[in-house]
């Protein structure tokens, strides 16, 4: 069989774990951020790491998305300036994680979704912890077939602790430990990671979750509209002038 | 040693030069005080490479205004890699499409544009817009420097005009640097050395803040001043400017 339609099956079978198996996390994660939003409260998006951090590139100024968020893209926490210097050094440096906290005026009943399917590393359960004494909620999209698995105390915080024990609520990716579903008979090494698509459909299928009980509740759903068409620019105005500047990455 | 101490002699000299400028930095002062008088923010833009270093100089340092607004971009800065930035110096639109977002630029504003060469198109671009959107306008560039540059360089406006003669500045700043930058001169090499450019808008920059200090004790206006951020009071202080500016200023 082609590598193509075993992946493609691979995936398929997880994104049917995820469908089948989180139904309440879906809908207690949702509650919450929807909760949040009717209170005029910030939801933030962060993803701690190397990769992670396309988990809030992905729902930035996107059309169809919600834009009463502050998507988190730190230049010292993502792949964009230096992918090495990330993944090998930044990510260890804990105290960061408070520092992303702080920087980004995270409040009490603010909500931080934080992406990350390995959910270990130090900046990343730095910031969860700082964001829930500040008085936050933490939601977590994370895989704890990773971090249960992990035996590596360079590359975890010191607490040891991974992302779900420590999140009001966590979301099941299911990215396999060690990222990576392909073993054939030629080669050794294993192949075809999934941790991306797996955070990023677990992400998607939450916040189509918290637009729709939005608009069930009968409220103007902040959205943006796509600004490549004619009128989008003009449309997302009415969130940029609140948004520009305090959303960072903007 | 020789070079060395005559870089410093011929530094000197232009910055004594500078220091006879006084009626430009008063005026300049008086402007930024009257921004800080009417609660407006002041932006600071360097449009290309080196330039870019002075947008730097006067924010988030103590002794300097709370309500100074930088624009920083890759497209100007040699810490986002230098060849692009040379590169982009051929492309059109990078200067009004940078200067379109920033969304907190408000009408009646004051900015600083710092363009040492004085020939670009982004540069251009940000004074058209600035006038477009009837802000007070200071341009820090050097005569010498825009007018050695030979009129077919790619990277002149295609107007091919200089910064310094362009209509609706309400003020302009001749940073007095030489052409090309350099004033050491080594025969044997072939090659010129010794730059000027960032210590002389350095020192204009550092001019005009004290000027603009100096008219608000004067005139008695409430403004907004990073303290020391070594120390645990000037510390307690800028934090709650930091709070004060994070949602009105990028890149605080």
């Amino acid at each position: 069989m082609n590598a193509y339609v075993d992946y493609l099956n691979i995936l398929i079978n997880l994104i049917e774990k995820v469908r089948d198996t989180q139904d309440d996390k879906f809908d207690r994660a949702s509650d919450i951020i929807v909760n949040a939003i009717m209170e005029g409260k910030m939801i933030h998006f962060w993803g701690p790491g190397g990769h992670s951090s396309i988990f809030a590139e992905d729902v930035m100024y996107r059309e169809g998305e919600l834009a009463c968020i502050n998507p988190i893209i730190d230049p010292n926490i993502s792949l964009g300036h230096g992918a090495l210097k990330e993944v090998n050094y930044f990510e260890r440096v804990e105290k960061m994680g408070k520092v992303i906290v702080k920087y980004n005026r995270i409040k009490a009943g603010d909500v931080m979704v934080i992406g990350s399917a390995y959910g270990v590393n130090p900046v990343c359960i730095q910031g969860a912890l700082e964001s829930k004494r500040v008085g936050a909620e933490v939601i977590a999209v994370t895989s704890p077939a990773f971090s249960d698995a992990l035996d590596n105390e360079e590359t975890r915080h010191a607490n040891g602790k991974g992302l779900n024990e420590i999140a009001d609520v966590y979301i099941n990716s299911y990215s396999p430990y060690d990222d990576l579903t392909m073993k054939i008979d030629e080669m050794d090494q294993k192949f075809g990671p999934v941790g991306t698509i797996m955070q990023l459909i677990t992400l998607k299928a939450l916040t189509t979750t918290v637009i729709k009980k939005l608009a069930q509740k009968g409220i103007e759903v902040p959205i943006w509209k796509n600004a490549l068409e004619k009128g989008g620019p003009e449309f997302n105005d009415r969130y940029l002038d609140q948004l520009w500047c305090k959303v960072k990455s903007m | 040693m020789k070079y060395i101490l005559d870089y410093y002699k011929q530094v000197a000299a232009i910055l004594d030069e500078l220091s006879k400028q006084t009626e430009d930095y008063k005026k300049a002062g008086q402007m930024i005080a009257d921004a800080v008088k009417n609660k407006k923010l002041i932006h600071i833009v360097g449009t290309e490479m080196h330039s870019s270093i002075a947008a730097e100089e006067i924010f988030f340092r103590a002794g300097s205004l709370a309500n100074i607004n930088p624009l920083y971009d890759p497209t100007f800065s040699v810490t986002h890699s230098a060849a692009r930035s040379l590169y982009l110096k051929e492309a059109d639109f990078c200067g009004q499409f940078l200067f379109e977002y920033y969304r907190n630029i408000q009408k009646g504003d004051l900015i600083l544009i710092i363009d040492t060469d004085g020939i670009g198109k982004a540069c251009k671009e940000m004074i058209e817009k600035s006038k477009e959107m009837e802000l007070k306008v200071i341009v820090v560039t050097s005569r010498n420097f825009s007018e050695a540059v030979n009129s077919n360089c790619p990277y002149r406006n295609s107007e091919k005009i200089n910064l310094c003669n362009m209509d609706g500045i309400d003020l302009v700043i001749d940073s007095k640097v030489p052409a090309f930058d350099t004033i050491i001169r080594f025969e044997e090499l072939n090659i010129n050395s010794g730059w000027v450019s960032t210590i002389a808008n350095s020192f204009i920059l550092n001019a005009i803040i004290l000027a603009a200090i100096e008219t608000i004790e004067k005139e008695n206006i409430e403004a907004d001043i990073w303290d020391n951020f070594y120390e645990a009071n000037g510390l307690q202080k800028n934090e709650a400017l930091i709070d004060k500016y994070i949602e009105k200023v990028k890149h605080i």
